[in-house]
């Protein structure tokens, strides 16, 4: 068999080997994606199975049969129920970065005394627990070597547990950081445990009970055996204990540790949901293998070391290492993290209130010590707790009435997450109440009085189970009566509602008087030290990526918000609270402000999936209004007393191009220019309605009607501004005023004509006449002249009757199907006669059958003048191309030439009548125009782009679109060169 | 909100009807099967309803 020393040797290695995967986890040599992972964080709450579950599970079910199934089951509808206890509280240590149950209780009553009061109480109901864990591995020592001194045992094993939790547990100063290597190693001990208990039940149900059917035929033979899962447990002990395990998984130290400190998301509560239940039920089902096989063998002592017994029965060292460790594995586990979460606790509720932090000390090393020195005191109690009471006690027991302690603090965490109506008060009357029946009834006969407490579980003259229910009913009546009955403070109810389930982080009032960072380190300093309050401050500065400097009241309020969370888990919610209140100020009357809103708005975005019932439907309310305000074609915009943007709409932001990110909460005239001034002159202006204001924004000019309206009835209260932008109109307007004016002209031209006509026809006859009555060269030569000048204004005349006769109504005109191919050829072939026309090269590239409605004789009129223009600015042997594009039935003609292209100031007056560029007696000024009435009478547009080559700076062209008729198909280019 | 009075209606039903059940559960023949075969069939539900919620 092992010696002492040998089997002191394991243990020592159990425990390195534990120290050096935190330290691979914490070094980063162990992946982060596997310390990170979901699986790590269940298996590292499998924490949970301490020696009680694990060792106290052999002495229940020989007691009490099914009843040691209670502490799985209990903790296993804890899990099952994560996503209505748990993540609630999660969300709630998360938001508000508590680190600890006192905390939790501290911030919802917003009490220190609070927080005190259930960190001594958490420390005292803990030691039973903690007791037993040194009590177990001492134990199982003192059954294989009678002679060994369990106190020296306990001494050592209390001092490994007091490194390890010192240094993986106390590296970081924030208490909410986490620590992954702690996780992984207890993540690995859970692991371990499963594993050898497993394996442990496997072998035995082979080699002593004989396989399955062995097993079967014993079981049924054998009248201990059977009696063992048979025997009918009272029902009140079932109830009581299914109550405190669920209990157990919250509140107790470690589990709360883990399952809120050291978890990152949501998902791994999720997760946790069926891996826990899994891993309990996997334990369990090998509790009762064990058992039996216990039995089979006739262990001689307590049944809690069953698998030692059986280890030294079958005469196996492996039997009795594995046993040995997975005792070890499930008390230092309970131990290291146990005395982690109650040193953090005492450091924030008794040592920082109590101590100031001297004025030389380093801010986060000052803590780290600090918390250092805890975790050794709690040790120390707990090992003298061990020493004077825990000795010679049944572990089951003595973790009983840890559990039963435990259970008084789960009132308080009902309201705090359901009753907002719960006061500090009630809070304290009803746990001092429940803890002191406890004391009586549960601790004091048992610890003191050395009570044995047996098989039927009874204390003094009443059972346990009526004692554990008796101070849970006087706790929850006390609470309920104390609260309704005195007053629950303003502070209170406000840290109620963002504690309660779905509920949203209420904003706080401010003060409107903007800060300066500066100010809040000074703020700082006194409790922190300068460095300290500078570095905090720096980290949510960056976080929030906002600049030192003056700070906006939005800013500022999230600045608090932010660093109260941070200091909230460096020295506790209250201390945290208290230290940055200069921040904050009360208000006599309660109206929204800018920052308010905004953070309402963000919160609820953020908890839309968590709002239900009313609540969910107020929000879909307030989300369809919103709606229809952000996608208003108006722009619209609200601002506050102060001038400062509480709301700006999708137009706003697509009229002023400023997005609505950069500029809520700002006052408006921080707004970039021009819209800065605009908009506030408007504010302040009497007018509530001006239209037509003129606003040149890069070098377009908007014509803009504004509207406004206050949003309540007090002076200088908030008001809502309306842009609509008019430039389109004014636009068209502008157009329909340009089309009258080319119809006057037409009427006018056409009137002109007629008047000039008749006496130029007679001028011509007269000259006509000179060649007959005279013979002098001269007078002939001017006769000539004379007709030259008078066919010159005919031609002008006539330009001018086309000009006036094309501005007359749609319904005169004939439109009919016509090939856009022939109507080209047609107009190329007519340019060509002429000695311009001869010298460019045409290239026509117009699918057959591209038919449009239209009047043929007018498009070729069109034609023939693009086509001239092209020929007149080409060069000599210049190619003038003439390209076809049909999309979705719209027909874009392009005719590009090569010629000298046309300044930019230009194009925008081609189209007015008169105005040419040609030679004086060239070019009448008419033919655009012409085209264009013609084109829009066709329903077309043309448009002129110049230059049509840009790496060449040459050329022109003419893009003309016209609708075409359905039928188009789409043939091989013609080509008309 | 009500949660209050939920809460209470819970502890009376806990208090009332609970009792009864076990009791109900464990004067079955084979109680102990049962036990274990229900407590896996909520694990394996817990696990489909994760899932679900995961691929959602």
């Amino acid at each position: 068999m092992l010696t002492l020393t040998q089997l002191l040797t394991i243990g020592s290695s159990y425990l390195l080997l534990i120290f050096g995967i935190a330290f691979l986890a914490e070094k980063e040599v162990i992946p982060r994606r596997i310390t990170n992972h979901p699986a790590v964080f269940v298996l590292s709450l499998g924490v949970y199975a301490s020696t009680w579950t694990f060792l106290g599970s052999f002495n229940f079910i020989h007691q009490s049969g099914l009843v040691f199934l209670a502490s799985y089951l209990g903790a296993t509808a804890a899990f099952i129920l994560a996503p209505v206890v748990l993540i609630p509280i999660f969300n709630i240590t998360n938001r508000h970065q508590l680190s600890s149950l006192a905390d939790l209780f501290a911030f919802r009553f917003r009490s220190g005394s609070v927080g005190t009061l259930t960190s001594l109480l958490l420390l005292f109901a803990s030691l039973p627990l903690i007791s037993i864990q040194i009590q177990a591995v001492s134990d199982s020592i003192g059954i294989l070597y009678q002679d060994s001194s369990d106190s020296k045992i306990a001494i050592i094993f209390c001092c490994s547990i007091a490194a390890f939790a010192i240094l993986f547990g106390t590296r970081k100063p924030s208490l909410r950081a986490r620590n992954s290597g702690l996780v992984v190693a207890i993540a690995a001990s859970s692991v371990i445990k499963l594993l050898i208990f497993v394996s442990f039940a496997v072998y035995v149900y082979f080699e002593v009970l004989g396989g399955v059917s062995d097993s079967a035929q014993w079981i049924n033979n054998s009248e201990a055996a059977t009696a063992l899962l048979e025997r009918k447990p009272e029902t009140d002990s079932w109830r009581t204990l299914l109550l405190a395990f669920f209990t157990a998984v919250i509140v107790m130290p470690h589990m709360f540790h883990l399952l809120f400190n050291e978890n990152q998301s949501i998902n791994n509560l999720y997760t946790a949901s069926w891996g826990m239940p899994l891993y309990l039920f996997i334990l369990a089902a090998a509790v009762p293998v064990i058992t039996w096989a216990g039995i089979k063998l006739g262990i001689p002592g307590s049944p809690s070391f069953t698998m030692f017994y059986i280890g030294e029965i079958l005469g196996s060292k492996w039997l009795i290492i594995a046993s040995f460790i997975s005792t070890l594995a499930a008390a230092s586990g309970v131990m290291i993290i146990c005395v982690l979460s109650l040193g953090s606790m005492l450091q924030n509720h008794i040592i920082i209130p109590l101590i100031p932090i001297p004025k030389t000390a380093h801010f986060y090393n000052w803590l780290l010590w600090v918390r250092r020195a805890l975790i050794i005191l709690v040790i120390l109690i707990s090992y003298f707790f061990y020493e004077n009471y825990g000795v010679a006690k049944q572990i089951q027991l003595l973790g009983l009435s840890a559990f039963i302690a435990f259970l008084q603090f789960l009132p308080g965490i009902m309201v705090t997450l359901f009753w907002s109506k719960a006061n500090k008060l009630g809070f304290i009357t009803g746990l001092s109440l429940g803890i002191a029946t406890w004391f009586v009834t549960t601790f004091y006969p048992l610890v003191f009085s050395s009570s044995t407490l047996l098989s039927d579980l009874d204390i003094g003259q009443f059972s346990w189970q009526s004692t554990a229910i008796l101070s849970l009913i006087l706790n929850v009546a006390a609470l309920i009566i104390v609260s309704l009955l005195t007053q629950t403070t303003q502070e209170e109810l406000q840290a109620a509602e963002s504690c309660l389930y779905n509920a949203l982080e209420q904003p706080s009032e401010l003060n409107l008087s903007p800060f300066n960072s500066s100010d809040i380190i000074q703020i700082l300093t006194p409790k922190l030290g300068e460095q300290a309050a500078q570095r905090e401050l720096n980290k949510v500065l960056s976080s929030l990526s906002l600049n030192t400097g003056q700070l906006m009241p939005f800013d500022l309020l999230r600045v608090r918000s932010l660093l109260e969370h941070n200091l909230s888990a460096l020295i506790g919610p209250i201390k945290a609270a208290s230290l940055l209140a200069p921040l904050s100020t009360k208000d006599a009357i309660r109206v929204f402000r800018t920052p308010d809103i905004l953070m309402l708005e963000d919160q609820l975005e953020n908890y839309q999936e968590r709002l239900s019932g009313l609540a969910s439907e107020l929000d879909n309310l307030r989300r369809h209004h919103r709606t229809t305000l952000q996608k208003l074609p108006l722009g619209a915009c609200t601002i506050d007393n102060q001038h400062r943007i509480i709301f700006w709409n999708l137009q706003m932001e697509l009229l002023t191009q400023c997005p609505a990110a950069d500029v809520l909460g700002k006052p408006l005239l921080e707004i970039p220019e021009p819209w800065g001034d605009f908009l506030e002159q408007f504010a302040v202006s009497p007018e509530n309605h001006v239209i037509d204001l003129r606003l040149e924004v890069n070098n377009q000019k908007h014509w803009l009607n504004l509207h406004k309206n206050q949003l309540g009835e007090a002076e200088k209260f908030s008001l809502v501004i309306l842009l609509e932008d008019d430039s389109e109109q004014r636009i068209l307007e502008e157009k329909l005023a340009h089309t009258a004016r080319l119809a006057s002209i037409g009427r006018f031209s056409a009137g002109v004509a007629h008047e000039i006509g008749n006496p130029v026809t007679g001028i011509a006859c007269l000259a006509q006449n000179l060649s007959f009555e005279t013979d002098d060269p001269a007078i002939l030569e001017t006769g000539d002249q004379i007709l030259n000048q008078t066919k010159r204004i005919s031609r002008i005349v006539k330009s001018l009757m086309r000009f006036a006769h094309s501005g007359q109504s749609a319904e005169d005109i004939q439109h009919d199907p016509v090939d856009l191919q022939i109507i080209i050829d047609e107009a190329i072939h007519l340019v060509a006669l002429d000695a311009r026309g001869k010298q460019q090269i045409f290239n026509c590239n117009i699918p057959s059958n591209t038919r449009v409605m239209g009047d043929s004789q007018q498009l070729i009129q069109v034609f023939i003048n693009i086509l001239n223009n092209a020929c007149d600015a080409s060069p000599q042997k210049g190619k003038i191309s003439i390209d076809c594009e049909i999309n979705a039935e719209i027909i874009v003609l392009k005719i590009t030439d090569q010629g000298t292209g046309i300044e930019q100031q230009l194009i925008d007056k081609l189209f007015e009548p008169f105005f040419t560029t040609k030679d004086p007696g060239k070019g009448t000024g008419l033919g655009l125009p012409l085209v264009h009435n013609i084109i829009t009478e066709h329903y077309g547009s043309i448009e002129i782009i110049s230059p049509a080559d840009k790496n060449q700076k040459n050329g022109t062209q003419v893009v003309i679109t016209l609708p075409g008729l359905p039928s188009i198909i789409k043939n091989d280019a013609h080509n008309g060169d | 909100m009500q949660f209050h009075r939920v809460l209470l209606l819970l502890l009376i039903a806990y208090w009332l009807f609970f009792p009864a059940m076990i009791e109900w559960w464990f004067l079955l023949n084979l109680a102990p099967q049962y036990t274990y075969i229900s407590w896996m069939m909520l694990i394996l539900l817990s696990f489909y309803v994760n899932h679900r919620r995961q691929n959602q």
